[in-house]
C-alpha cells in the first residue's frame, strides 16, 4: 500500500478493506490501553518517527524496535512522574506530553524549510 | 467466450457526478495480441484501463476477465491474471530493486508468509530478462527514469500473468526508452491492452487499435485500417499526412493542429 492503492490492487491486495480492518483493530486496542492506563499522548507519535529515522522503514525491524523503544520510553516516563515530586505520583501523560510538543514544534520548524 | 478473449468490456458507463466519462465502451482483448487504446484527453481511455485493472469498480456494464465476470475474481485472484504498469513511483519508502521486483510475487503468497527460493529465482530471472540483474540491493529510487520503468517491468514479469495493461508508463521518458521498452514488452510476448499518447508509438506495435472519443469507441482495426488523415483531423483535430514504409509500419506526419 506504500505504492499507491491502485497498485495494492493490482496486487491484489484490498486496500480499502485492509484500512478499514487496520483503523477498526488500531481503535479498538487503543480503546483497551487507555481504559487500563489513561491518557497518555505522544507516544505513537514520537517513538515510530525517532525509530523509523535510526533504522529505516523496514516494517519487520522497525516494528519489534518500536515495541522495545515504546516500553523503554514509558518506563522512563513513568519513573520521572514517581520520582520528581515524591511521594506524591504526577500523571504520566503530563511528561509525554512535555516531550510530545516541543518535538511536534521540532518536526514542523524542520518541515518548514528550518524557519518558524 | 473461450481461452482466446482474455479481457472483454461490455457496454461500460461512468459517470463523475453529472461529468459522463464513459458512455458505452465495448472492446475485447484477443491472447497474444497488443492492443492499442487512443483518444484526446479526457476521452476515457485510462478511465476504462482502470475498470479493467480494478482500480474502480465496474457499476454500469461488464468487465470480463477470461470469460467471467470480474466480480467474480478476488482481487488476488485477478491480480494473478493480469498486471499494470504505468508511471514509474516516487516513493517515500526506500525500497531497493530486489524488493520492488519481489512486490510482484504478493498475489502468489499468503499473509505473512516469507519469500520462497521460487519467488527469489524468479525475482532474479525478471530482472536479468530486462537487464537489470547487477546490483540487486541498490534503491530504486535511484535510478533513472528509464531503469525504474524496466525494473517496473520486471516486477510485472514476476507476477507471473498472462495479460499486462500499460497505463502510458512511458509518456515522460527519452524517446529512446519510449520505444526500447515497446520493443521489450513486444518480445515478451504475453497479451496487452495499452494506452498511447504517442499516436506513432501505438501504429507501430499494436495488433489493434481502438479510438476513444467522448467516452465511446468511434474506431476499431488495425493501424492500416485506422490511422487516417480523417480520422486525425475528426478525432485529434490535426492534420496530418500518413507514410506506409517498406516494412508495412504506418507513420504520421504531423503538419499542424486544425482550428
Amino acid at each position: 500500500m506504500s505504492l499507491g492503492d491502485e497498485t495494492a490492487i493490482s496486487l491484489g491486495i484490498d486496500a480499502r478493506k485492509v484500512k478499514q480492518r487496520t483503523i477498526i483493530a488500531v481503535s479498538f486496542l487503543t480503546g483497551l490501553i487507555v481504559s487500563a492506563a489513561g491518557l497518555v499522548g505522544f507516544v505513537g507519535f514520537i517513538i515510530p518517527h525517532i525509530i523509523r529515522s535510526l533504522i529505516g522503514s523496514d516494517h519487520r525491524k522497525s516494528l519489534p524496535m518500536c515495541f522495545i523503544g515504546g516500553g523503554i520510553f514509558l518506563l522512563w516516563m513513568d519513573i520521572l512522574a514517581r520520582t520528581i515530586m515524591a511521594p506524591q505520583e504526577l500523571a504520566i501523560g503530563i511528561f509525554t506530553a512535555f516531550c510530545g510538543g516541543p518535538f511536534f514544534a521540532w518536526l514542523l520548524y524542520r518541515n518548514n524549510g528550518g524557519r518558524m | 467466450m473461450g481461452d482466446t478473449i482474455k479481457i472483454s468490456v461490455k457496454d461500460l458507463k461512468y459517470s463523475v457526478g453529472a461529468h459522463k466519462i464513459l458512455n458505452g465502451v465495448t472492446l475485447d482483448v484477443p491472447k497474444g495480441k497488443m492492443i492499442g487504446v487512443i483518444g484526446p484527453n479526457g476521452s476515457g481511455k485510462t478511465t476504462t484501463l482502470k475498470h479493467i485493472y480494478r482500480a474502480i469498480d465496474p457499476k454500469d456494464g461488464v468487465v470480463y476477465l477470461n470469460g467471467k465476470d470480474v466480480h467474480s475474481y478476488s482481487y488476488r485472484d485477478s491480480a494473478r491474471e493480469m498486471t499494470v504498469m504505468k508511471q514509474e513511483h516516487n516513493t517515500d519508502f526506500s525500497y531497493s530493486i530486489y524488493e520492488m521486483v519481489m512486490m510482484g510475487r504478493i498475489p502468489y503468497r499468503k499473509m505473512f508468509e516469507a519469500d520462497t527460493k521460487e519467488d527469489r529465482d524468479i525475482v532474479v530471472r525478471s530482472l536479468k530478462y530486462v537487464g537489470m540483474d547487477k546490483m540487486l540491493e541498490r534503491p530504486y529510487s535511484e535510478l533513472s527514469g528509464g531503469e525504474k520503468q524496466r525494473v517496473m517491468i520486471a516486477r510485472s514479469i514476476a507476477q507471473e500473468t498472462e495479460i499486462f495493461i500499460l497505463d502510458e508508463p512511458t509518456n515522460h521518458l527519452d524517446v529512446h526508452y519510449q520505444w526500447a521498452i515497446m520493443d521489450l514488452i513486444r518480445k515478451i510476448g504475453k497479451t496487452v491492452i495499452s494506452v498511447f499518447h504517442e499516436l506513432n508509438l501505438a501504429s507501430n506495435y499494436c495488433d489493434e487499435i481502438y479510438v476513444v472519443d467522448n467516452g465511446c469507441i468511434v474506431a476499431h482495426g488495425t493501424p492500416e485500417k485506422i490511422i487516417t488523415k480523417r480520422m486525425l483531423s475528426e478525432v485529434f483535430k490535426i492534420d496530418a499526412d500518413i507514410i506506409k514504409t517498406d516494412n508495412g509500419a504506418t507513420h504520421i506526419l504531423y503538419n499542424k493542429a486544425i482550428v
